[in-house]
């Protein structure tokens, strides 16, 4: 069966909609003052992790990860690694699902219990998955629309009600450049510029290396420019320290919004639109989850969809006892022991075998 | 004319007796099987045809009148005389040469009269079909300001010349094919040859080809057989239908398949994409800003036809602090009398307003009054005074339902209605949450569909002509 590839435009969009969905509000870490430099600085290493990225795949003529890890690991142990990659996805996935449950609880519903607003979100992943990586990426376009129209709605209606203080983001840099830079590589290189890594799964249907190498850098720009500007709304509105505590600042900029006590309340219209991007991370998460775990039993991985969305969402309950150790796990555990490693030392030390393994010339 | 008093058995064509004996045996006694004896060239001959599907003037006029002209030409043998009557008397009209019975009865059926040369092992089948049929008028489910006027009928053959005449092109081709085992039913497929995608082309001649049906009856049928198999569960329509030659024409120009039926004044239009049941045909025809404006606010009334009843009930019942207060407060005051909760109330007029509607399209058209006067005193002031509904409800009721009416494709809109109500139940029971999900829903379902190999909606990819389902 030769698959198809998914165009260049809808991939474009799949990945900056999966880039932007959740960073969008859960995403700039507001422990530094001048947060929206972060996103900035933390784009150009980023650009790095989108040359080991694409030289694995040009090594091995665009096959994907999985067949990828297999060859430079051999059998047995390129099967363990790829049961490891598809419970990482699995477990961002739940992270995803926790998070936006954590926001409705927050804003919208806070009687209704849990469960069952997770597993009516889990079905409808599951279902999503089941349309295939073309049917997603044409749901990522429309949501495209969505994000940008509600951002430029947030933007314009700000200015209206005069909430927009560009003083507010001074004083710029007061601790100097150092807690800017260090908290772009402690943070935003991985999530969510890193988190790119699961679209070389997909990548025999997607452009392959070079088309990745492109496509990417363009979504990591647009997803920087975006995220920036954002941010840069956040602080013009919230100012420096309101923003710096604040649990979902975008949400908080958009409380001020008031235009003739008519328009009002707009967050909570915010918090739906946070609904389909995450919908869309959490889909493409559960779809490479489903393809590892498919090719490791050797079924369907349509199989496989139902079952693993179902766990997901129970992990997304079971994972963490309240938000506060939820956030804190985020911030610290799971980059130092999930993110680095898969992301940047697992995909090293492969392309390192891969070269060492199969010398130029002997293709395989 | 003698129809009847056939006595002998015999052999097929060996003689007019058994010719006739032959035809007796296929149509048993119907009453309109004509056998009429007349003279082909100098030889005795037997013309046979049904009277209902042909007209008496059309068998004078042509048929018996070139027979007794072939009289008086001078003596030729049989076969010579049969070729006579084919390449002089009939050239005019299509015709067969046929070697058998069933051939023949087969035809006959079809609307051929079938020509018997005693002793001549050959039937001369001549199209004598002319059937009498609605004239052109206009249509009346799809109407137009400022267009042309003709909709298409219920004779396929009309409805070629209808698409014929506005493509003076010799691209343009017509296939036949025949479906249902017990009506034989004439189905032709119209397109753009180079035009439309080869493989699309396939797929709707293999569907066409393998669908088993006993009858049909209208083309709202085959919607089904087109569609590919094992995808029941798709929400859409992924096959669009017109009345109107102008649109169907415009279609087949942007690459599409014409699908007619005979007896079906709906065309099928394959495939169909999202955008095509939001445009009307009358959009080309005037300044390119108004059409578009057009055109975006049949996607607005879709959009809202579809979550407003569920926005008001999540609303009022769940996230009371969105709403500006001074509406709350006019809400609220509203409500306070109302004994059902938003929920209910809604669902109760919005089933008020389909029963309404069902009656409408239902009922003869003399005792249609009733059904306003009653109609508007069920979902209005009536209601709201009885105390049972508040006034924003009917509001929100009549918003819906007419932005329900304004997708171009009444098939469309029929659709939409039952999402409405997952919407107002979903709404219900979780609120706004619900209705995104709801909302996530449809979008997923949309993107997910294809309409044979094309994508229904999508806003980038054109069409993929890798993709086959």
């Amino acid at each position: 069966m030769t698959l198809s590839k998914v165009n260049t435009v809808d991939t474009f969009t799949l990945q900056l909609v999966f880039l932007l969905s959740t960073s969008i509000i859960f995403g700039t870490p507001s422990v530094v003052p001048d947060s929206w430099l972060v996103g900035i600085v933390a784009f150009f290493p980023a650009c790095l992790l989108i040359v080991i990225y694409s030289t694995m795949l040009a090594l091995q003529e665009d096959r994907g990860l999985y067949p990828m890890l297999e060859k430079a690991w051999g059998k047995v142990i390129g099967k363990g690694f790829v049961l490891i990659y598809s419970t990482y996805f699995l477990y961002i996935a739940a992270r995803n699902i926790r998070d936006m449950i954590e926001l409705i609880m927050s804003t919208l519903l806070r009687m209704t219990p849990v469960p069952l607003l997770t597993t009516m979100f889990v079905l409808l992943i599951a279902y999503t998955v089941l349309g295939g990586l073309h049917a997603i990426a044409r749901f990522a376009s429309l949501i495209l629309w969505l994000i940008l129209f509600m951002l430029l709605t947030l933007a314009i209606l700000l200015m209206f009600s005069s909430s927009i203080i560009l003083e507010q983001m001074l004083p710029f840099l007061s601790k100097g450049m150092w807690p800017v830079v260090k908290s772009a590589f402690s943070f935003s290189i991985w999530f969510p510029y890193g988190e790119i890594i699961v679209f070389l799964v997909f990548q025999p249907q997607l452009g392959g290396a070079k088309g990745f190498r492109k496509i990417t850098l363009y979504a990591f720009l647009s997803t920087c420019i975006i995220l920036s500007l954002t941010d840069l709304i956040q602080i013009w509105t919230l100012g420096l320290e309101d923003k710096k505590y604040s649990v979902f600042a975008l949400l908080d900029a958009a409380r001020l919004i008031n235009i003739a006590n008519i328009i009002t309340r707009m967050d909570a219209i915010i918090a739906l639109i946070i609904i389909f991007g995450t919908l869309l991370k959490c889909t493409v998460f559960l779809l490479a989850c489903t393809e590892g775990v498919a090719r490791v039993f050797n079924r369907e991985a349509k199989d496989f969809a139902f079952p693993l969305a179902v766990v997901a969402g129970a992990f997304s309950i079971l994972v963490t006892r309240n938000s506060a150790e939820h956030v804190t796990e985020g911030l610290k555990y799971v980059i130092y022991t999930l993110h680095i490693p898969l992301q940047l030392l697992v995909p090293l030390l492969t392309l390192l075998l891969i070269r060492i393994r199969y010398r130029k010339g002997a293709t395989t | 004319m003698n129809t009847d008093n056939l006595t002998t058995a015999g052999e097929e064509l060996s003689s007019l007796e058994k010719v006739k004996q032959g035809l007796k045996d296929i149509f048993g006694q119907t009453t309109d099987l004509a056998v009429v004896s007349v003279h082909v060239g100098q030889y005795e001959g037997l013309l046979c045809y049904l009277t209902t599907m042909t007209s008496t003037d059309f068998i004078t006029g042509k048929i018996v009148k070139e027979l007794s002209l072939s009289e008086d030409k001078e003596q030729l043998s049989k076969e010579e005389t049969f070729r006579e009557l084919e390449d002089c008397h009939f050239s005019g009209l299509k015709h067969e040469t046929l070697q058998n019975m069933e051939d023949s009865s087969n035809k006959m059926v079809l609307g051929y009269a079938a020509i018997f040369v005693d002793g001549l092992p050959l039937v001369l089948a001549v199209d004598v079909r002319s059937l009498s049929s609605r004239s052109v008028e206009e249509p009346t489910s799809q109407n137009v300001v400022r267009g042309p006027k003709e909709g298409f009928t219920e004779s396929a053959d009309t409805n070629m010349s209808l698409i014929r005449r506005r493509f003076n092109n010799v691209k343009l081709r017509f296939e036949k094919f025949e479906l249902g085992y017990m009506t034989h039913t004439a189905v032709y497929i119209a397109y753009l040859d180079g035009e439309v995608e080869e493989h699309i082309l396939e797929q709707v001649r293999e569907r066409l080809n393998s669908a088993y049906i006993d009858s049909l009856f209208d083309s709202g049928r085959i919607e089904d057989l087109l569609h590919s198999k094992g995808k029941s569960m798709q929400l859409f329509p992924t096959i669009c239908n017109s009345e109107r030659p102008d649109a169907v024409c415009s279609y087949m120009i942007n690459k599409r398949i014409a699908v007619i039926v005979d007896g079906s004044p709906f065309v099928l239009i394959v495939p169909s994409i999202f955008t095509d049941f939001f445009k009307s045909p009358e959009d080309e025809y005037q300044w390119f800003v108004i059409g578009s404006f057009a055109r975006y606010l049949r996607y607005f009334a879709f959009i809202l036809s579809l979550i407003v009843p569920g926005l008001y009930i999540a609303v009022t019942s769940y996230h009371q602090e969105l709403i500006p207060s001074i509406l709350l407060t006019s809400i609220a005051a509203q409500r306070e009398g109302i004994p059902f909760p938003a929920g209910i109330e809604i669902l109760l007029m919005e089933i008020t307003f389909e029963i309404l509607r069902e009656a409408g399209t239902r009922m003869p058209r003399i005792v249609g009054q009733t059904i306003s006067i009653v109609g508007a005193l069920v979902l209005g002031e009536a209601a709201v005074q009885a105390g049972i509904v508040s006034n924003i409800n009917v509001i929100v009721v009549s918003l819906t339902a007419i932005s329900g009416f304004v997708a171009p494709i009444y098939t469309f809109g029929a659709k939409v209605r039952f999402f409405r109500f997952g919407m107002i139940i979903l709404s219900s029971l979780i609120g706004l949450y619900g209705l995104v999900l709801g909302c996530c829903l449809l979008m997923v379902q949309l993107t997910r569909i294809e309409s044979f190999g094309v994508p229904y909606l999508s806003l980038f990819s054109k069409w993929d002509k890798r993709r086959v389902t």
